[in-house]
């Protein structure tokens, strides 16, 4: 059930939140290097809050829940975040704002999935030339526009790209080819005119043996040309010889990841090099993932409160955070690097502001 | 054609020929009693062979007409219209010629059956709108003894789809050879390869081989079919796949019909991409004897063999509509007198031997990796006869007449969707030429129907079948 909300409605959930309209042009604090990005993508949920939003009551964001999982995202040394954006889920998609202008304000790029959880709302528009103009030039105001780097040690921001949809066949029904000439295709012509710097994801299929004769119908309907990275799924080692390794643009793993926490480390230390020498063309693999409800299934953290207030991360994975950790300590040389709560003192200053709550109004209306 | 009239000769002496037996006692439909009809009779000037017409609402209502004449003893005229379609067919006993307009795009087929020799050719133009260019199939049979042929195959393209810079159009797309082999009613077999360039909407080309064999025949009152095929895609992106086919029609007790099919395809390094299993269960209301296993078959192979070796090339087939297309093409010949009885055999035995099915089951199972769908489908048929009569007796003097079946789709899309398709079907024989049937089908909307935003209307049907000679 899609939740309305007025504009004032917005502007007072925000305000309950604690979140403050955004800081833009703040001072950075820290002239540190910041972490190494040396473990590639992460996939991270949009988390806003634990429990339900009271029926008809404003969406609560946590902005405590905000920063504890960029935090985990650059304390780990990720290049990329991989976040979902969802149409039909307002508090949702609002929660994304700060994950997504944080991220690449400390140089973490961005990878926003146009996708919902559940329903069709993101797929019509999508398809429909008049809904997917006007929601591809809002998510384009959202998330594209450039943030100011947390630090004056940062290069470059991170980078924005969009992936169209989540495993098309797997979650809504459609068929692969169909998927690249009605919805991938023109989506990909809108958000090059809307901004030629955005990169174009083109959705992955399921990682399981059923994903690459997916993936193979999609490349001869023409993926290749709709889209600038196209995207695979691993989740089993069979799928990696099945996938085409000499497409005609970069690919990205978009998730990757192993069932049951013991599972992990030998996940990411063993088949991810096995990935990179099977497919040529992956440039980045995103692990799957940091935080999901599930305990000992994927994720590599649990959130918990804190009983000193606000909540705190309990490692769950904690052979593979070690693991990563080693990578970023040898990376790093014995250097200090900058800390998040330097770079970030106040992830609010990444939230939605008056201007983009009226434009998430607009997107509401049908 | 000295030479072939000898050797047509020498075949018809070599061949026996049945007799047709005594014409049957009139079977009685609701109409009345329903004698033989005449087969070779001529139209003078012409003579209605085939009416039908088809009401279809689906949101709009839509109207389909054919119709179809003898024209005296040379040929048949046909006419068709249906939406923007409008087509026209001449069929003598050598040659067929038919034309299509459909939206500003063209269709034109031409066979011509010498008598050792079929060809025929399909040719379409493409509308504007679809980018224009033409592109035309062929096809070359000739037949090196009454059992056996050599078939071959070419397709070609003026201006393949999609268009790219990087794509060089080559006319041929397609060619294939094969060898047909039939031998009497009981056993027939196809081995096919072929080579064809596939251009993907993606504006992708590869190269594919293919091979096929067929199998199909007789063993006992049972009936088989099977296929398997083997396809090697070459190019950006390889891929061999199998195809497997298997079906058996088996006659149980005398008026029980048990029928089993599996289809399968399966990618070597993949698992199973998709298969399909379907099974059907019919009572009868008289003793059951499958074509290919019943006078019927051995009738239809004897006058495809005569006439064969009178010239006229033709294949043993075994469905009720391509018999009667074979058996018009031949009472029109110059040699229908020689093949009379033949062609009134095999019309007999085929009255003989009508089906009147009274009670049917069947289920099915389907699943396709590619689009993720799973289908059941559930169906139940009910027949009355005519006479009327309780499903239980038995009647060898029954004909079919009330028919009704139900059938109950549902697929199972990714994400647990679940789309059900209804349909409920109603037909009337109201004799062995003249049927009516009311279809009503209310399918529900896919997920793709969801995101294109299109609504699947009910589609309601009535279709009116007037077909001489059937």
């Amino acid at each position: 059930m899609r939740e309305r909300f007025t504009r004032r409605a917005f502007l007072g959930a925000a305000a309950g939140a604690g979140l403050a309209l955004p800081l833009r042009g703040q001072a950075p604090p820290s002239v540190l290097p910041l972490v190494p990005k040396v473990n590639g993508g992460l996939n991270v949920q949009p988390l806003r809050r634990f429990g339900q939003d009271e029926p008809g009551a404003r969406p609560l964001i946590v902005p405590e829940l905000v920063d504890l999982q960029l935090r985990g995202v650059y304390e780990l040394g990720f290049d990329g975040l991989r976040i979902t954006v969802p149409l039909a889920d307002t508090g949702t998609l609002l929660a994304a704002i700060p994950y997504v202008r944080a991220a690449r304000a400390v140089g973490v790029d961005a990878l926003c999935i146009l996708s919902d959880f559940s329903g069709f709302s993101m797929a019509r528009a999508l398809f429909d030339a008049r809904l997917r103009s006007a929601l591809l030039a809002a998510y384009a105001e959202l998330f594209a526009r450039p943030v100011a780097a947390a630090s004056p040690a940062l290069r470059r921001i991170g980078r924005i790209a969009f992936q169209v949809l989540n495993e098309p066949v797997h979650f809504l029904g459609l068929p692969p080819d169909v998927y690249v000439r009605e919805i991938l295709r023109p989506t990909f012509d809108e958000l090059k005119r809307l901004d030629p710097e955005i990169i174009v994801v083109s959705a992955a299929e399921v990682g399981n043996v059923d994903g690459p004769l997916r993936v193979r119908a999609m490349l001869l309907a023409g993926l290749e040309d709709a889209c600038d990275r196209i995207a695979y799924h691993v989740y089993s080692r069979k799928v990696v010889p099945q996938l085409a390794d000499h497409v005609r643009k970069l690919v990205w793993i978009t998730e990757s990841g192993a069932q049951g926490t013991a599972n992990h480390l030998p996940w990411v230390r063993d088949v991810f090099p096995e990935i990179r020498a099977g497919i040529r063309d992956a440039s980045r693999i995103f692990y799957y993932d940091l935080f999901d409800p599930q305990p000992g299934a994927f994720r590599v953290i649990g959130i918990e409160p804190d009983p000193a207030g606000g909540y705190r991360a309990v490692p769950e994975s904690a052979e593979l955070i070690a693991y990563w950790t080693a990578r970023v300590r040898a990376a790093e040389g014995g250097q200090p690097s900058a800390a998040w709560r330097d770079l970030v003192p106040d992830v609010t200053a990444y939230g939605a502001s008056a201007a983009d709550l009226r434009l998430v109004e607009r997107l509401e209306r049908p | 054609m000295i030479c072939g009239g000898a050797l047509a000769l020498l075949l018809l002496q070599a061949v026996p020929v049945a007799p047709p037996s005594p014409e049957p006692e009139a079977v009685l439909y609701p109409l009345g009693a329903r004698r033989e009809p005449d087969l070779f009779a001529p139209g003078e000037p012409l003579r209605l062979v085939d009416l039908r017409y088809r009401l279809r609402d689906e949101g709009g209502t839509a109207h389909a007409f054919a119709a179809r004449l003898r024209v005296r003893d040379w040929g048949y005229l046909a006419f068709e219209s249906e939406g923007e379609r409008r087509g026209v067919a001449l069929t003598t006993p050598r040659t067929v010629l038919r034309v299509v307009e459909e939206d500003g795009a063209w269709r034109a087929f031409a066979g011509y059956r010498a008598p050792w020799l079929l060809f025929e050719t399909d040719v379409r133009r493409r509308a504007a709108l679809e980018g224009g260019g033409w592109i035309a199939a062929g096809l070359g049979a000739g037949r090196l003894s009454s059992d056996v042929e050599l078939v071959a195959r070419v397709v070609g393209d003026t201006r393949p789809r999609p268009r790219g810079p990087a794509l060089r159009d080559r006319f041929l797309r397609a060619a294939s050879l094969g060898l047909l082999w039939q031998r009497g009613a009981g056993f027939e077999a196809l081995a096919e390869a072929a080579h064809s360039r596939e251009r993907t909407p993606g504006g992708l080309e590869f190269e594919r081989d293919a091979w096929t064999l067929a199998l199909a025949g007789a063993w006992r009152a049972a009936e088989f079919d099977s296929e398997v095929g083997f396809e090697n895609d070459h190019g950006r992106f390889p891929r061999q796949a199998w195809r497997a086919a298997a079906g058996a029609r088996v006659p149980l007790f005398g008026r029980l019909v048990a029928e089993a099919r599996t289809t399968q395809r399966v990618e070597p390094g993949a698992e199973r991409v998709a298969y399909e299993h379907a099974a059907t269960l019919t009572y009868f209301a008289r003793r059951v004897r499958l074509p290919r296993a019943s006078e019927t078959g051995r009738r239809g192979a004897e006058l495809a063999r005569r006439a064969t070796a009178l010239g006229y090339d033709e294949r043993r087939v075994f469905l009720d509509a391509e018999r009667r297309e074979q058996r018009e093409r031949l009472a029109l010949s110059t040699h229908r007198d020689e093949l009379r009885d033949a062609i009134t055999a095999l019309y007999r035995a085929q009255v003989e031997q009508r089906l009147v099915p009274l009670l049917g089951v069947e289920a099915s199972s389907a699943h396709d990796v590619l689009d993720g769908v799973r289908s059941r489908r559930y169906g139940l048929f009910v027949g009355v006869p005519w006479p009327p009569a309780w499903p239980w007796t038995h009647d060898e003097s029954a004909a079919p007449f009330l028919s009704l079946s139900l059938s109950r789709r549902r697929d199972t899309y990714a994400a647990g969707f679940v789309a059900t398709t209804d349909a409920v079907a109603l037909a009337v024989s109201l004799d062995r030429e003249m049927s009516v049937a009311v279809r009503w089908r209310n399918p529900e909307p896919s997920p793709l129907d969801l995101v294109r935003g299109v609504a699947r209307p009910r589609v309601f049907e009535v279709e009116y079948v007037y077909a001489f000679g059937q």
